[in-house]
């Protein structure tokens, strides 16, 4: 392997052509990287927001990236075993509809309309203690873990 | 430089360093851009970046968008799934001539940056009232 000295602005330009080649299935097998897009679960609504999910000893953490969308549009619902996130996004909502009229499209990237994910919980949560809040665009869910799954410290007696 | 080289030479080997190098990497915001009659809008998706993190400029023609956001905190918990990317992004736009940088206005609200740029006075359309004689 050639040594190849660390570039910024070489990372930029490669992650512009990697993203472009998105669009082009045809370049798909240049990029090892796009092999990502296996595991997003796209097909499950219009569209599917990106979803990172943590877990501590005590519990899961969750972030799921909804720019633009309002709390009221967002419906979390949790089980011991399964985090169901359903919500909408409106063309526009962030703008003033009046402004709406009279515009014509350049470029569209960003996605619109319903979405559902289902994340299965690899151990059971306690559904009464969920808690979610919204900053920036992104959702924040806590999910503790149900109290006797949690790992015990065992003290080993000395006799 | 010959240390820092080795250590690059040495990335994207192995399944763990290309993690690393995927988490590292500059990611592009998705973006929306249309034109209205008397201005230009750019939309774009920045959720969990902060105003604090987010720099935007104008130079010789190009508005540029620099930002950041935090990633997770790797020393105290474990990923289960990531889907996610954290860490920089840069998208560079032209604008051209007919358009009045000097006014460009930026708005970050629930994640989603807009920016406006008004186009020059004498391009906007101009309504011409038909005389009748």
């Amino acid at each position: 392997m050639d040594l190849i000295r660390y570039d910024p602005i070489d990372i930029l330009d490669r992650s512009s052509e990697l993203f472009d080649a998105l669009w082009d299935i045809d370049r798909w097998f240049e990029f090892p990287e796009i092999r990502f897009l296996d595991n997003l679960g796209l097909y499950e609504g219009e569209w599917s927001p990106a979803l990172d999910m943590f877990e501590s000893d005590d519990a899961y953490f969750v972030k799921v990236d909804v720019p633009g969308i309002e709390a009221k549009n967002i419906e979390i619902n949790a089980t011991p075993d399964v985090l169901t996130i359903k919500g909408v996004r409106r063309e526009g909502e962030e703008e003033d509809k009046s402004k709406k009229k009279g515009r014509k499209y350049e470029r569209e990237e960003r996605f619109y309309g319903e979405f559902h994910r289902t994340v299965p919980l690899p151990v059971p949560i306690d559904p009464d203690h969920v808690d979610a809040k919204l900053k920036d665009g992104v959702l924040y869910i806590t999910l503790p873990k149900k109290e006797e799954l949690k790992p015990k410290k065992i003290n080993v007696n000395v006799s | 430089m010959a240390e820092k080289n080795k250590e690059v030479a040495k990335r994207g080997t192995t399944e763990v360093s290309r993690n690393e190098e995927m988490r590292e990497r500059f990611i592009r915001p998705r973006t929306t851009v249309h034109e209205l009659d008397n201005a230009v809008k750019i939309i774009m998706d920045l959720p969990g970046v902060s105003k604090e993190n987010l720099e935007i400029s104008f130079n010789r023609g190009e508005l540029t968008i620099i930002g950041r956001r935090e990633g997770w905190d790797r020393e105290k918990m474990k990923p289960v799934y990531v889907e996610r990317f954290d860490g920089g992004f840069k998208r560079v736009f032209a604008i051209d001539e007919t358009l009045d940088a000097e006014k460009i206005e930026a708005k970050l609200s629930n994640g989603v940056l807009e920016i406006t740029i008004p186009k020059i006075e004498a391009q906007q359309p101009k309504k011409i009232e038909i005389k009748t004689a």
